[in-house]
């Protein structure tokens, strides 16, 4: 299973693999890693089949997590599957939740990220 | 009472006057005080001249025929059939001279012996010309006798004649004469056909009629002071109306002077026709001056009737026309001192009416009488007293006479009129004291007020200064206020700008601190990795974990730093200002607050978001400034930036979704030894109308409650004020607005 992974934070990338490190070293997952909307999309045009599962920061200049979940569900849906998109936030609101659920949002987490849960939600979501 | 007093002393002086006037008809029968006083008259026929009589008048037994021979003049000739005459008659009362033949006149005198051989005068004065023999012998002649050419001429003074008799006993004196005899003199003239003195040439007797003639030069320059007086006074109150009697009065003491002047010749001889003309202006001169001296009082008494000025001045006028010229008779002589009392008769009826109008200036005028008559009076009494004494001593007073008459009539003549102009002048000096004293007066009272003024003033001053310290105390007990309330207000803004910061913040420490939760919490895994890899014995693996232990540990420390930079950088914020300032990077403080107040937003507002954009130079030197201060600023500016271009976009979203793309752009650059900091949105830019309005404290375009105004009238007091740097902005409609923070770089402590 591919993941992408969105944030502006450079460390994500380490954190992400570190905590997956026993995943990715079984071959269950592989991760890419983008550090803004804009790369994200870039990655999509190039590998679009490839990319099962999005994992996205909202706060992000420039093109925000929201913008990028709603290109995603939009031009991405031919053909299917549509990827899954899980929206990753430090506002851990209702209103930030309910507009990203309401933009097909497949999930919300929030910051700082409970990988154990992360995980089992992979796991429900990958059978 | 008094008044009426005074007209009664008054008018018994005057018959006093009178009646010696009418006395003195003895001593010469006229007015006329020279040709009698003093000199012995030739009633015995033996005349003899002595240390006590050194002159005789030659007046009586003149022999006269008018038919011209030479025989006549002798000593022998017998002249018993000749019309006997008498000279000492005036011209007018001679007819019997009247004649436009020549003629003789003889007289035959008898010397003592005590008279013979001592050297004697012949003093003569005529009308005409004439021949004179001393016993058949010419000893003078004066003008010529020649009826188709004569020169009639008129000695008014005399020619002197020395002549010393051989022997006591008879002699003759004979006159071959032409007289005029046509002039028509007036009748007040002062003019003899023929008049003969005889007299010791040791006699130094004044001339004849000198006593008046000096007299009358004194008066001229009385008169002529009264003149420019009054002059002078005219002068200084032309302005009111009532002074123009200063006018009159200045006329009339003229006139008086020249009657002065022109009635004492200063040369024996003029043409008879000359001497008339003068004879007349003189009188005209002096009718006229009492006229005016008339007018002049009822100026000054302000009458409003004219009715007794004009009967007083008509009637004046008309006797004086009368007497001077129309008259042919003894009476002319009264002429003069009848002028006068008729002056004084109208002055004492107008003082009298003006009494009984209640007129102001009475008492001025009355006080002229008094002054001519204590004058007068005192004359008169020396004149009595030196009478008697020389009648009770057995002194023949003729020869002090001159002096007194003289004096006596000089008084009468020109007494009233000057004593009433010097009564006015007095009056007016005494004006002129009165109001300089009342000047002084005011002028003391305007000083003591202007002192008064002064000490108002200066109360009023020391009330002001107190009033203006203590209002100075009000005012800076209310700047003192203003300051704290300033201070409170800026506080309030930052803990407004603090507020609007909390979401982003949170967010701001929630990265890292997810970073160091979950970097410690896969640390505790890789710990137990480690741990399974030791007792495999796999020492590669366990190298492996260890080196990413240690960077996790770096993450986790770096994170935690970032995170407790972020409270600080919050408690900073929040914190006043200690104003040190402190040398920065402008990149690294731009870079933070923009993410703060692009998180701060996202915080308030999921919806929102905006595109970044940051160009910062690269390289560029630290700026020493106030950190909290600028980053504050920088806050306020991208805040304000942000929230344009959000509404920019909400406002269009519904009709053309997805156009617009909100851009905020922060860009560093060195410009002229500043840095400046730009910070570009592409949102609708400042309404003109606001634009002055800005940087206005208390200014905003945000809802009430939602925003304090301050923030950009505080961000140019720190850019400007603090840093000597400014802060500017340019802005164009649906382009944007760029605003523009400038640090200058040597901007030292």
């Amino acid at each position: 299973m591919k993941i992408l992974v969105v944030d502006d934070e450079q460390d994500v990338k380490d954190l992400f693999l570190q905590r997956f490190r026993k995943e990715i070293r079984s071959g269950i997952v592989t991760f890419e890693f983008a550090f803004s909307g804009e790369e994200a999309v870039e990655f999509l045009d190039g590998h679009q089949q490839e990319a099962v599962l999005i994992l996205s920061d909202i706060n992000m200049p420039g093109m925000s997590g929201l913008d990028l979940l709603k290109k995603i569900k939009q031009d991405y849906v031919d053909p299917p599957p549509t990827p899954t998109v899980m929206m990753i936030t430090a506002y851990g609101d209702e209103e930030n939740f309910n507009h990203a659920k309401s933009l097909g949002a497949d999930d919300f987490l929030t910051k700082p990220l409970d990988f154990n849960q992360l995980k089992e939600k992979l796991n429900l979501t990958t059978k | 009472m008094k008044i009426y007093s005074k007209y009664f002393v008054l008018l018994l002086l005057f018959a006093v006057n009178v009646a010696f006037a009418q006395d003195r008809e003895y001593a010469g029968g006229a007015v006329k005080i020279s040709d009698s006083n003093g000199i012995k008259r030739d009633k015995s026929d033996t005349l003899s001249l002595n240390d006590e009589e050194k002159s005789i008048v030659l007046g009586l037994k003149w022999k006269l025929r008018f038919q011209d021979d030479s025989t006549f003049k002798s000593a022998t000739y017998n002249d018993k059939s000749w019309k006997t005459i008498t000279l000492d008659k005036e011209y007018n009362q001679l007819k019997e001279l009247k004649s436009d033949t020549v003629g003789w006149l003889r007289r035959s005198i008898i010397i003592d012996s005590a008279t013979a051989n001592i050297p004697l005068l012949f003093k003569i004065s005529a009308a005409g010309a004439y021949e004179f023999y001393v016993d058949g012998k010419l000893l003078g002649t004066f003008g010529k006798i020649d009826k188709k050419e004569r020169e009639t001429l008129v000695n008014l003074l005399e020619e002197q004649y020395s002549h010393q008799f051989d022997a006591a006993g008879k002699h003759q004196l004979a006159f071959r004469f032409l007289f005029d005899h046509t002039a028509k003199l007036n009748s007040n003239a002062d003019i003899k056909f023929l008049e003969v003195v005889m007299q010791r040439s040791d006699h130094n007797r004044i001339k004849r009629g000198y006593e008046v003639y000096e007299a009358k030069g004194i008066l001229t320059g009385l008169f002529l002071l009264a003149a420019v007086i009054h002059w002078f006074f005219f002068f200084q109150f032309k302005t009111d109306k009532r002074d123009s009697y200063n006018l009159f009065a200045f006329i009339s003491m003229l006139l008086f002077g020249m009657y002065s002047y022109i009635s004492s010749p200063s040369i024996h001889t003029y043409s008879l026709d000359r001497f008339v003309a003068r004879e007349s202006l003189e009188s005209l001169f002096f009718v006229a001056a009492h006229c005016m001296l008339l007018i002049a009082v009822h100026k000054y008494l302000a009458q409003k009737s004219n009715k007794l000025l004009w009967i007083s001045v008509g009637v004046i006028f008309t006797f004086g026309f009368i007497c001077n010229f129309l008259i042919d008779g003894q009476y002319a002589d009264y002429a003069d001192l009848a002028s006068i009392i008729l002056l004084l008769g109208f002055y004492t009826l107008m003082l009298i009416v003006a009494k009984r109008q209640k007129a102001k200036s009475i008492k001025t005028l009355l006080n002229a009488l008094l002054y001519f008559l204590v004058v007068f009076s005192v004359i008169v009494l020396i004149f009595i007293t030196v009478a008697t004494v020389s009648a009770i001593n057995g002194y023949d007073m003729n020869r002090n006479l001159d002096s007194f008459l003289s004096l006596f009539f000089t008084t009468i003549l020109a007494g009233p009129q000057l004593a009433v102009s010097f009564a006015i002048s007095a009056d007016l000096a005494k004006e002129f004291v009165q109001t300089n004293k009342t000047l002084n007066k005011k002028i003391e009272e305007i000083e003591h007020l202007s002192n008064e003024k002064e000490e108002i003033l200066t109360k009023q001053n020391e009330t002001l200064e107190n009033l203006v310290s203590q209002r100075t105390a009000e005012l800076n007990q209310t700047v003192n206020n203003l300051k704290a309330t300033q201070a409170q207000l800026v506080q309030s803004e930052k803990l407004a700008s603090l507020g609007e910061l909390t979401a982003g913040i949170a967010h701001e420490i929630q990265n890292p601190l997810n970073f160091v939760n979950n970097f410690s919490e896969v640390s505790v895994e890789l710990i137990d990795e480690m741990n399974e890899e030791l007792e495999k014995g796999d020492l590669e693996e366990v190298k492996f974990i260890a080196t990413d232990l240690k960077q996790n540990l770096e993450k986790i420390n770096h994170h935690g730093l970032r995170a407790s930079s972020i409270v600080k950088g919050m408690l900073e914020h929040s914190r006043t200002s200690d104003g040190n300032k402190e040398l920065t990077d402008i990149n690294v403080l731009a870079d933070e607050y923009l993410r703060l107040a692009y998180h701060g937003l996202r915080a308030k507002d999921r919806t929102f978001n905006a595109k970044l954009e940051t160009a910062f130079a690269e390289d560029l030197p630290q700026v020493n400034i106030i950190k909290q201060d600028i980053g504050r600023v920088l806050l306020n500016i991208i805040n304000n930036a942000f929230q344009a271009v959000d509404e920019k976009t909400k406002n269009q979203s519904e009709e053309a979704p997805n156009k617009y793309e909100p851009c905020v752009s922060v860009s560093t650059v060195v410009e002229k030894n500043n840095v400046v900091i730009r910070i570009k949105d592409n949102a609708d830019g400042i309404p003109d109308a606001i634009k002055d309005k800005v940087f206005q404290p208390f200014f905003t375009t945000k809802p009430t409650g939602k925003g304090t105004g301050l923030g950009m009238s505080l961000a140019y007091d720190i850019i400007t004020k603090a840093h000597n740097g400014t802060l500017t902005f340019e802005s164009e409609n649906n382009v944007g607005t760029t605003f523009v923070i400038s640090l200058p770089l040597d901007t030292k402590i």
